[in-house]
């Protein structure tokens, strides 16, 4: 055996022992490119955890408890304007962790994304007779078991912030008044601008967009402002809508891209 | 030079066939203890046995969650009730799940905390078993997520039953009358751990509450409310708060926000931390998240049968459901992670007496007599 053929054959083998027995060798590779969209809320460009405390525009100890919304008609936008649908709803919980969602997408290039804030009416309650929540498996954005849907006060709620804060300084560890803004009856459903954001995505690669929720903004939309000194609760009164509009502009203008 | 050419090559392929000798290992984890007994079998799935049971869906109920892997069939569904009842379950032959969910309080019990077989106490209140094919997760802090996981966690719990599958299944197969059973539910008279949790998974789902005299008077054209439960039900659904100064408020129960939902299950099947305490001495969801924010964060449990699961909260501090309406009045005791929900914690409620009898009218309505003297869920 000259040297040659001996070390031909040390590598061969050699190879076949660093690759025979890769155990992920039954998993075909992922081909199919994917687009994942994850949803971050933030303050003053700092990114705000659930429970954390931070202070507002308006001065007040704040922090968030829960936060969660309904997108719908989701679209990619493609080159020539027109729209590839993603998904015609989905949910976003922010304390139960359920921060991203991700679709299967054809490789291309694309314009931008857009969607919808809320429930589309034909699919909410008080606007369609045929509803029945058992339409909806547990794992469906629109099951009863994510907890977003309220039978006899206008269906779901479209965009649920609560959390605590403190409006009358106090020395105490804990902040002592609690809100809940919740929009959510069909006039409060929200078609939001197109996220102008073009972007290539090829063969298996797994796209990221980050969107942000800008809480300056959600508080403070130019003149709309929410102080939570007055307006702390919405449940879908019809005797506070202008509360209510507040939140749903509001909530729609706060989304962002931060790619 | 050539003596030394050939002890390069020898070692060279010896080094190679070690290399694929080694490299081959399933991962790096200690080899297994040796087996200290005959291994716990494992039973193979076999698709298409038994009768497929006919699931009673509610009209006016969500999907159930039925899951694909776990058909149920009316013999598993007999097996399942034959186990849920069985001593053997528990290492002295002492409790068996019924013990602790017994049909007269909804399948829970009367106690703070349950009684195990040594007659130890859990540190928990026993949850009612009440329509858990639409339950989402499963224990007072959600630790799993479907029932056929839940079941072996009561079996292994030092005070709760303190066994081991391969005892049960031992057991079990020492028991003439589970081999039929067995063959005639999965196919063959083989027993192991899922088959045993599969079967009581079965049988707890068709333990169905949908027909209280709330449900009659909303859902079945039964007979109305009464002006007392009435209006119990429209402060349930109402705002708390004095809306002179509370924008919002309209002088309610609040009850709604985590017990609302479609008016169906009477719960949110989320986790909410209800003012019980300030200081903690059970972290709750904590435990299973590790999430700071979810310290003393309970699942809300469905208010179905709650006349008869007395007492309440998940150490069972309260008695009496007019001790859980005068916890709410009070709007419990602040801390870090109190749910938002509990928007009164320093002026509270301030519900009257007749607000208190009204509540406690409706949630008496909520009780189903057919559901708990179902002769199908007694021990067989």
């Amino acid at each position: 055996m000259t040297m040659k053929k001996a070390l031909f054959g040390f590598l061969l083998i050699g190879l076949i022992g660093f690759t025979a027995c890769d155990p992920d060798d039954d998993q075909p590779l992922n081909q199919t490119p994917r687009l994942s969209l994850v949803f971050t809320p933030y303050f003053n460009d700092a990114e705000v955890q659930i429970a954390e405390r931070f202070i507002n525009d308006d001065g007040y100890p704040i922090d968030i408890h829960n936060l969660a919304f309904y997108m719908s008609n989701m679209e990619l936008i493609q080159e020539d304007g027109t729209g590839l649908p993603l998904s015609d709803i989905e949910i976003i919980d922010l304390r139960n962790m359920h921060r991203t969602v991700t679709f299967d997408v054809p490789s291309g290039e694309y314009a931008g994304i857009r969607f919808d804030l809320g429930v589309p009416a034909e699919l909410n309650s008080p606007a369609n007779p045929e509803f029945s929540i058992g339409a909806f498996d547990a794992d469906h954005p629109l099951s009863e078991s994510n907890g977003m849907f309220w039978d006899w006060q206008g269906g779901y709620r479209f965009f649920s912030i609560d959390g605590h804060c403190d409006t009358i300084p106090n020395t105490g560890n804990f902040l002592p008044l609690s809100f809940g803004l919740h929009s959510g009856l069909d006039s409060l459903y929200r078609v939001l601008p197109d996220f102008d954001y073009p972007f290539q995505i090829t063969h298996s690669d797994t796209k990221v967009i980050s969107f942000g929720i800008n809480l300056n903004t959600f508080f403070r939309n130019g003149d709309s402002h929410i102080d939570l000194k007055y307006e702390r609760q919405f449940h879908g009164s019809p005797n506070m809508l202008d509360l209510g509009s507040k939140i749903a502009n509001n909530s729609a203008a706060s989304f962002e891209i931060r790619n | 030079m050539k003596f030394r050419s050939i002890n390069i090559v020898h070692f060279l392929w010896l080094a190679a066939l070690v290399l694929i000798f080694f490299s081959c290992g399933k991962d790096d984890d200690p080899a297994p203890a040796p087996p200290t007994g005959p291994p716990v079998p494992v039973c193979d799935i076999i698709p298409g046995s038994g009768t497929a049971y006919e699931f009673p869906q509610p009209y006016f109920f969500p999907k159930p969650i039925l899951p694909d892997y776990n058909p149920m069939t009316e013999e598993g569904v007999a097996l399942g009730r034959k186990l849920f009842w069985d001593d053997q379950l528990s290492r002295n032959n002492a409790v068996s799940c019924g013990s602790c969910h017994a049909p007269e309080h909804a399948f829970a019990d009367n106690l703070p905390g349950s009684v195990g077989l040594y007659d130890d106490i859990t540190p928990r209140n026993s949850m009612a078993l009440v329509n858990m094919a639409w339950n989402t997760s499963f224990f007072w802090d959600g630790r799993v997520t479907s029932l056929e996981k839940q079941i072996s966690i009561p079996i292994h719990d030092d005070i709760e039953m303190d066994m081991d599958w391969k005892t049960v299944v031992t057991r079990l197969s020492a028991d003439g009358e589970y081999e039929g059973m067995f063959a005639s539910a999965f196919g063959d008279d083989c027993i192991d751990s899922v088959r045993v949790s599969y079967a009581i998974a079965q049988f707890i789902r068709t333990m169905i509450s949908a027909n209280s005299r709330f449900d009659q008077a909303m859902y079945w054209g039964g007979a109305p409310l009464s002006p007392s439960e009435q209006r119990g039900l429209e402060l349930f659904l109402a705002e708390g708060g004095d809306p002179s100064y509370y924008p919002g408020g309209q002088q309610g129960g609040d009850c709604f926000h985590c017990h609302g939902g479609a008016l169906v299950q009477f719960t949110d099947h989320l986790f909410h931390n209800n003012g019980l305490d300030t200081v903690f001495t059970d972290i709750g969801r904590e435990g299973v998240t590790g999430l700071p924010y979810d310290r003393g964060v309970f699942k809300t449990p469905t208010l179905r049968n709650i006349a008869l699961t007395a007492p309440y909260m998940h150490d069972g501090r309260f008695e009496t459901l007019r001790e859980v309406l005068e916890h709410y009045n009070t709007g419990g005791h602040l801390s870090a992670t109190i749910d938002p929900f509990m928007k009164f914690p320093i002026v509270g409620l301030q519900l009257t007496e007749q607000d208190f009898d009204d509540l406690e009218a409706f949630l008496n309505t909520l009780t189903d007599e057919e559901f708990v003297t179902n002769p199908d869920f007694t021990k067989p």
